[in-house]
């Protein structure tokens, strides 16, 4: 249970091997760099990459390739959707490509390049297209009501003294508004198009340039205006067909723009890799420009783990000669990153820690003390053999497909080890797939005594408390703070003892039990008030402050009573598997067929259930540590470890060895 | 059959313990989900995460329905046979399933509150998804409590003899 030791590491090279120092570091990924400002007189001081010119130069050139490669990426999304399954969101589904195909990647940058000239080509046709398409198409729609009339659109532009317009009239008010102009303007004439039960009736007006106006007005009085027709040539019939014509030769050429862009899709595996190959690239050009350096030699310093040097040093001296590396541990005013260390067992449950937060760099990790109570808890929670089989099995099947790292790749194996808590919990108390096979409980079942279940779970969270407790006594003994140690933790014991003690004897009606109790936890009390007031001079502040952190008593009391949430979530996933396995037993009385629906509402019944309390299960095991546990001792505000590493977004790279 | 009125109280019970928390958890989850659109609308693979918020506010429905076939199964309704209950043994079933059933309406709509505002960070900081979880599941806490609450009293507090 431990913060691993962080060493602060310098390297000092010449320019020459920057570029490959840093390739190293990245290789090897075992060092958080970290900024270093140095202010010197004698030597003039450069960013690396002004004094390692070739560097620079293509540090530009970079980020535009990365450029293209991203709108190739985006170009195939548009095509292709890679859909990324459930579980692949949470442990990040990449594309697996070997150690050393992927170093080779260097040579083929040009080829990314075609690729994405290629699809910068297609994706202008595409779009080009796609403007037409969408011109012709508004044409169309103005044309296409009056494909019956056999005049050349030309010619309804009308003569020196007479005028043609057209005019969309709704079929409702036809025979009025037709009266109306009848009236109003006699001498114009008007050609009705076909009206064949549309909600408009197109006409054509001709009229004398003078009367236009009475027309106009008689029909803008009931906002119908002139219709406009594109410019084209011939009759609207024609054009509409030339349109028509038009837009199924683009439907054609989008066709093979489409097939074509398919066709690269082969190709997006290599345009991923050479985006992660190109970004790892510059990752490491951006930290180059980061260093400090003279005209011959850089520094460049972070943080490692102290187990991890070795690696480093083999790393780097089997590669470069000339190069100095010190080695020392952090100073007081720095702040270095932390990174849990534990044995392999408790390393799944530094998830647990990992998601709260990291420690403060110095103090307590609590992962490993956390482990047993999360293991149980969990168990408990989920309370079911039947599922724990299946919840292992699932998260083992997970870590074998998917190659995950990190925080995801700790929570699928404490998930894995979690199972098997929930199989000894369903063992314990009868519960595989709730009652579906009738196996008997070799303790007891909490449905029969959940009384029994409560002071379980109660004498859990007791004893959690007492540890929690107990590792804030060592820490305080560790830190020199013998006096924290004893008063504020130390009198606690007896005082909570005590109040436990008097609660048994009365419980079991044992006078002698509740004496002890009585006085111990008076002592306790006692104690608690001369020594929880220390830090005011003032005596009677000083007793008042030492009564008031008795109250913390409820602090506690609360905190145990808390753990009931075991016996809830255990009871309602019990519960709820047994109202499947009994509504799904009701199905055997249907003759021959009976069993089919049995088995698909078992099947659902029970893959719903595990779901959603596994989610819960997880969520109130992890809430009991971090409120109830943590709450004791732990000291926030650490910096998670990012080591400089080979950082990809859409490649995983394999080891020599891994398939 | 005649009905008695402590059959309907009985009913009366089940149909809240179904109706408040289910109401509850209707509208949890649906501040949550819409709000989660708007994430993945963004970024498609966050779809995962955001469920997961969503289901939490989820569990009060569950609890109540959990209630309710527990109350239907004293009284008798899966066996065919419905208890004739007395009044008091009505009310007695009301009284055992307030808990969930206030508890879980409110807290749920709540719960809701606190997941939909922990899309932010699904949207911003993915790797720092337990923390909101955590939030999430504070308010959660009283349901369960109300949840064990009512669970005992009706596994353990109920028995009906029903009217002879």
């Amino acid at each position: 249970m431990a913060i691993a030791k962080m060493k602060k590491v310098s390297l000092v090279a010449p320019v020459s091997s920057a570029d490959g120092i840093i390739q190293v570091l990245q290789d090897v990924g075992v060092v958080e760099i970290e900024k270093t400002e140095v202010e010197s007189e004698e030597y003039s001081l450069y960013d690396l990459s002004e004094v390692a010119p070739d560097l620079d130069k293509r540090q530009e050139e970079l980020s535009r390739t990365l450029m293209e490669l991203e709108f190739c990426i985006d170009f195939f999304n548009k095509f292709e959707w890679i859909k990324k399954n459930i579980v692949q969101q949470f442990a990040g589904g990449k594309v697996y490509l070997p150690n050393s195909t992927f170093d080779d990647l260097g040579s083929r940058v040009e080829e990314g390049h075609k690729i994405y000239e290629e699809c910068r080509r297609i994706d202008e046709g595409l779009s080009k297209r796609s403007n037409e398409e969408s011109l012709l198409l508004d044409k169309y729609d103005q044309l296409i009501k009056w494909e019956w009339l056999d005049i050349p659109v030309p010619e309804l532009a009308g003569t020196r003294r007479t005028s043609v317009d057209l005019y969309q009239i709704p079929s409702r008010f036809y025979e009025i508004i037709m009266t109306e102009l009848g009236e109003s303007c006699p001498r114009a004439h008007f050609i009705p198009g076909p009206s064949s039960g549309a909600r408009y009736i197109p006409i054509v007006a001709f009229c004398l340039s003078e009367d236009r106006d009475k027309v106009r007005q008689v029909l803008s009085a009931r906002s119908i205006l002139p219709e406009l027709l594109p410019e084209v040539q011939g009759t609207p019939a024609d054009a509409v067909r030339i349109i028509e014509d038009r837009l199924s030769e683009i439907d054609e050429e989008v066709q093979e723009l489409t097939g074509q862009a398919k066709g690269l899709l082969d190709e997006r595996i290599k345009i991923y890799s050479i985006y992660d190959y190109l970004s790892l690239a510059l990752d490491r050009k951006t930290l180059a420009s980061e260093c400090p350096a003279t005209r011959t030699a850089f520094l460049v310093e972070g943080w490692a783990r102290e187990d991890s040097l070795p690696e480093l040093n083999e790393a780097v001296r089997s590669q470069y000669d000339l190069v100095h590396i010190e080695i020392r541990d952090p100073s007081d005013d720095e702040n270095p990153p932390v990174s849990l260390d534990n044995p392999p067992l408790a390393t799944p449950f530094e998830s647990v820690t990992e998601v709260y937060g990291m420690p403060k760099p110095g103090t307590i990790d609590p992962s490993f003390s956390a482990m047993p109570f999360f293991f149980l808890y969990f168990g408990m929670a989920l309370g079911d053999a039947g599922y724990g089989i299946i919840l292992s099995i699932v998260c083992l099947l997970l870590l074998k497909r998917i190659k995950m790292a990190g925080t995801a790749k700790k929570l699928f194996t404490m998930m894995t080890i979690c199972g098997a808590a929930c199989v000894l919990v369903g063992a314990l108390t009868g519960s595989w797939f709730g009652d579906l096979f009738g196996i008997a409980p070799i303790w007891f079942s909490p449905l029969d005594d959940p009384l029994l279940m409560l002071v379980v779970s109660f004498a859990l969270g007791l004893i959690q408390l007492y540890v929690g407790l107990g590792i804030k006594l060592y820490y305080n003994v560790k830190q020199g703070n013998l006096k924290e140690a004893i008063f504020d933790q130390g009198l606690w014991y007896p005082f909570l003892t005590g109040f436990l003690l008097l609660l048994g004897g009365s419980v079991l009606a044992n006078p002698a039990m509740s004496k002890v109790g009585k006085w111990m936890a008076l002592g306790g009390a006692i104690g608690l008030v001369l020594t929880q007031g220390r830090e005011h001079k003032n005596i009677i502040r000083r007793l008042g402050s030492g009564i008031l952190s008795l109250y913390d008593l409820t602090g506690y009391v609360s905190d145990v009573l808390s753990y009931s949430r075991l016996l809830a979530l255990g009871l309602a996933s019990s519960v709820i598997a047994i109202v499947v396995n009994d509504m799904a037993k009701r199905f055997l009385t249907i003759r021959f067929v009976g069993w089919i629906p049995m088995l698909v509402v078992l099947v659902i019944g029970h893959v719903f259930n595990l779901a959603i309390n596994v989610v819960g299960s997880y969520v109130h095991s992890s809430r009991l540590q971090y409120v109830e546990f943590y709450g004791k001792f732990f000291e926030g505000g650490g910096r998670r470890f990012r080591p400089f590493t080979k950082k990809t977004k859409y490649i995983e790279i394999l080891e020599e060895g891994e398939a | 059959m005649s009905i008695t009125v402590g059959m309907i109280l009985g009913f009366f019970a089940v149909a809240i313990s179904f109706i408040l928390p289910g109401i509850g958890s209707a509208i949890g989850t649906a501040l949550v989900g819409s709000a989660g659109s708007g994430v993945v609308t963004e970024d498609p693979d966050k779809f995962g995460q955001v469920l997961l918020l969503q289901v939490l506010p989820g569990t009060q429905g569950i609890y109540g329905a959990l209630t309710g076939f527990l109350l239907m199964m004293k009284m008798g309704v899966f066996a065919g046979n419905i208890i004739r209950l007395t009044t008091a043994e009505g009310w007695l079933a009301i009284a055992a399933a307030m808990p969930i059933a206030i508890v879980g309406l409110i807290s749920a709509v709540i719960q809701g509150r606190v997941a939909a505002a922990g899309l932010g960070v699904v949207a911003k900081r993915p790797e720092e998804l337990g923390k909101p979880l955590v939030f999430a599941a504070m308010v959660e806490t009283y349901a369960v409590l109300a949840f064990l609450a009512t669970l005992l009293l009706v596994l353990f507090g109920i028995e009906f003899g029903g009217v002879a």
